[in-house]
């Protein structure tokens, strides 16, 4: 069946003849592959389209596949030699070296536990590698990068709802900030980690979080009014 | 030369191959490895028979036994099939438990037996609600080399055919059981279910009779149950798909061969002199 | 059919009706979708009802007049060394029965659901993975094969896992007066000499898996085959339907995903 930008896509389905134009030039996201001189859908969900020829397929999905350049929180599990082993919710554990982080040298071990969390960027990931973790950009310096302090909360969910709350429109986590102090670390594999200065805040804002899964963005900011006035009553 | 190039890419020596019409081990696509049948091998069982296709080679072994039929089937006899796929058929088995395949297979034949009504299971009840005969086939893969469901039934059909039982009188009043086992009355088998496999090969090439190779390299495999121009079962267990005239090929030539086997069982069982 | 009911404090939505579709929408982390599309006489009442409240976890439960399956997918996640497969990912299906242990004859219905899915799939795309189909049957009042079929499909449909195309399973029966019924419950099936179970693909309807039971002619055969395969047609539109529906519900509720 041939569909069109907007429509329902399901597994199967040809995109109708796309502008080739643009020197033939498209760029496939995801949900989308090239067959011959078709482009098919592989994923259900909604067709997109941006700018002359960016197209790909909104879908909800739960399990993280790495991507290049991601940015990810992930626990460190194990450590062999001189890599560490983190789990970012993929299908194989991430390496992450001990010189990938910022003024680390051979000398100058970075301190890196088992067990602590980690905010890093994804440098390689592809289907037959195993997925590799940096903590310093390409200049050497972490930025905001690196272990995450102690005493934070970690919890995951859909990769749909990372996107929402990650988007700019979203004025969620803003105005949760404006009343309570946090820190907040946003992985793209559906991890979040969160430190508050109390157990009561980081319950409220994990359940805030949780709950805009399926809210509007004027929802979201009347939920955000809710929690803060639930805080301060107690 | 050629073995190298068949380790280091398998599916393409096999697409050179077929696109010159014609498949390694010199067969064209159509054509059946050749069949040979040897009944009543084992002279412990009731029936029994041996089957080699190519170079898959089934025995089957008939075992009865004495039974109460069950409650809520009085008058029916037990028919129990078994596939077993030893760990000396093929380097895929490990011992152990019955592999997935062999479950399957058993499942397979057991259905074909039911959809075929080859044997009556009323013909092996001997006083209802209290004695029937059990029968035990045994299909035994000694080398599986493909095609593991046509050998397995024809063995099966041919064995049953050899079946022999002793006479039994059983007294309801006394609750005793006579067997006079130098008595002895063939199996009634109403009809011989014949199946034909096909291997699909790069989505579009129908392979006959595949061998192990072949099935493993292929996109999927098909089995066709024929019995007397009717069919008994058409099972393809996913794989790539098919179209219709693809599927009718298939049927016909099961068809055609469902002929040659019942004529090549008839004459091995004629020339037992039974 | 079984539609649980939770009453979230706080965010809760009504039921809506749109038309003869029924769509409950529960929040916090509830969210079930239910659609009943009812068919004039061939498929009756197939009923779908996906939920998304597992963690990586997938499910869809598929109601055919009341032959209901519970499906879950899992992956692509990580997999055992034996089963390691370098370039692809390796598909299992699981299915567990009503009652009891997994049967021999329940081994046959895990084949044919691995292969089919396996098909389907883009396995490529994730090599040494696994991807785990398991399917709980609920109730089987007839075609229980087909509802498995269809539910492990809806429920890859949901888990935004690559395939190359869908699946459609349909069940038909011969009766003892050759005619033949789409769709038989089981207590036509009783009164049956064959019964015949098709999938089918989404993209040339060609022919996937086949499963048959009984006795019947070429043409019976060939008639069955036709007749099933017109009515593919009906749980492909009322796959589509579903996720326009989840969407919908989606686009609804997060205009982030508007571009």
């Amino acid at each position: 069946m041939e569909v069109n930008v907007g429509d329902v896509v399901l597994p199967g389905d040809v995109i109708q003849a796309p502008n080739t134009n643009d020197k033939g030039k498209l760029i496939l996201g995801p949900g989308l592959c090239r067959h011959m001189d078709e482009v098919l859908i592989t994923t259900s969900g909604v067709l997109r389209k941006k700018g002359r020829n960016v197209y790909w397929v909104d879908s909800h999905r739960k399990r993280y596949v790495p991507v290049k350049g991601d940015t990810v929180v992930g626990v460190v599990v194990n450590r062999s030699g001189d890599t560490f082993k983190v789990d970012i919710g993929s299908s194989e554990q991430a390496s992450l070296s001990y010189l990938a982080f910022e003024g680390a040298t051979k000398k100058n071990r970075p301190d890196v536990q088992i067990g602590d969390i980690v905010f890093a960027k994804l440098l390689e990931a592809s289907r037959d590698l195993e997925p590799e973790l940096v903590c310093v950009d390409s200049y050497g310096k972490k930025g905001k990068l690196g272990v995450l302090p102690e005493g934070g909360f970690i919890f995951t969910c859909s990769l749909n709802l990372i996107r929402k709350i990650l988007n700019p429109k979203c004025q969620m986590l803003k105005i949760l900030g404006s009343e309570i102090p946090y820190d907040i670390a946003v992985g793209m594999n559906g991890k979040l980690w969160l430190k508050t200065k109390s157990i009561k805040e980081t319950i409220a804002i994990v359940n805030a979080i949780l709950t805009a899964e399926h809210l509007q963005h004027h929802e979201i900011a009347s939920l955000c009014d809710d929690v803060i006035n639930a805080l301060k009553g107690m | 030369m050629a073995t190298c190039y068949k380790s280091i890419h398998p599916v393409k020596y096999y697409r050179d191959f077929l696109a010159k019409g014609v498949r390694p081990d010199g067969r064209d696509m159509q054509k059946f490895r050749p069949v040979s049948i040897n009944v009543d091998s084992i002279k412990t069982a009731e029936g029994s028979a041996i089957v080699k296709i190519g170079n898959t080679v089934v025995v089957c072994g008939i075992k009865a036994e004495l039974a109460a039929p069950k409650a809520e089937e009085p008058n029916f006899g037990y028919l129990v099939p078994n596939v077993e796929l030893p760990p000396l058929c093929s380097p895929r088995f490990c011992p152990g438990p019955p592999s997935d395949l062999a479950q399957v297979s058993s499942n397979f034949i057991a259905e074909t037996l039911t959809s075929s009504g080859c044997v009556d299971l009323k013909d092996l009840c001997i006083a209802p609600e209290h004695l029937a005969w059990v029968l035990h086939c045994d299909l035994i893969c000694l080398d599986h080399d493909g095609s593991l469901w046509d050998a397995c039934v024809i063995a099966l059909v041919a064995a049953l055919r050899t079946v022999k039982l002793p006479h039994v009188s059983y007294d309801v009043e006394a609750e005793t059981t006579v067997v006079s086992p130098e008595k002895r009355n063939k199996l009634q088998v109403h009809n011989t279910p014949v199946a034909t496999t096909f291997a699909i090969f790069d989505d579009e090439i129908l392979l006959t009779d595949p061998t192990n190779e072949e099935e493993s390299l292929s996109s999927g495999v098909m089995t066709i149950v024929v019995q007397g121009g009717q069919l008994c079962s058409v099972h393809k267990p996913g794989g790539s798909p098919l179209t219709e005239s693809q599927l009718q090929e298939c049927i016909n030539g099961a068809m055609k061969r469902a002929e040659y086997i019942n004529k090549l069982v008839n004459m091995t069982l004629e020339s037992l002199g039974t | 059919m079984v539609i649980r009911e939770h009453t979230a404090p706080g965010f809760n939505r009504p039921a809506e009706n749109f038309g003869n579709h029924v769509i409950s929408q529960k929040t916090m982390n509830e969210f079930y979708t239910i659609i009943d599309i009812r068919h004039n006489v061939t498929l009756q009442h197939p009923v779908a009802l996906l939920r998304s409240d597992f963690e990586f976890c997938f499910d869809a439960v598929c109601v055919q007049r009341d032959t209901a399956v519970v499906t879950a997918v899992f992956g692509p996640a990580e997999v055992k060394p034996q089963r390691i497969l370098i370039d692809k990912a390796s598909v299992e299906a699981l299915y567990r029965p009503k009652t009891g242990l997994p049967r021999v004859h329940d081994k046959m219905r895990e084949t044919l659901i691995r292969n089919t899915c396996s098909t389907a799939l883009l396995v490529t795309l994730h090599p040494r993975t696994s991807i785990s189909i398991i399917v709980q049957e609920m109730q089987d009042s007839g075609g229980l094969l087909a509802c498995a079929v269809n539910a492990a499909c809806l429920a890859l449909i949901n888990s935004g896992i690559a395939m190359k195309f869908l699946v459609a399973a349909v069940s038909c029966m011969i009766d003892h007066e050759d005619n033949i019924l789409i769709d038989p419950n089981s207590k036509q099936l009783k009164g049956s000499k064959a019964s015949l179970t098709f999938v089918f693909d989404s993209i040339k309807k060609n022919i996937m898996a086949c499963h048959t039971t009984g006795r019947f002619t070429q043409l019976q055969y060939e008639e069955s085959l036709l007749k099933c395969r017109n009515g593919s047609d009906k749980i492909f539109s009322f796959y589509r339907e579903i996720v326009r529906k989840v969407h919908q519900e989606h686009d609804r509720m997060s205009p982030t995903c508007r571009t």
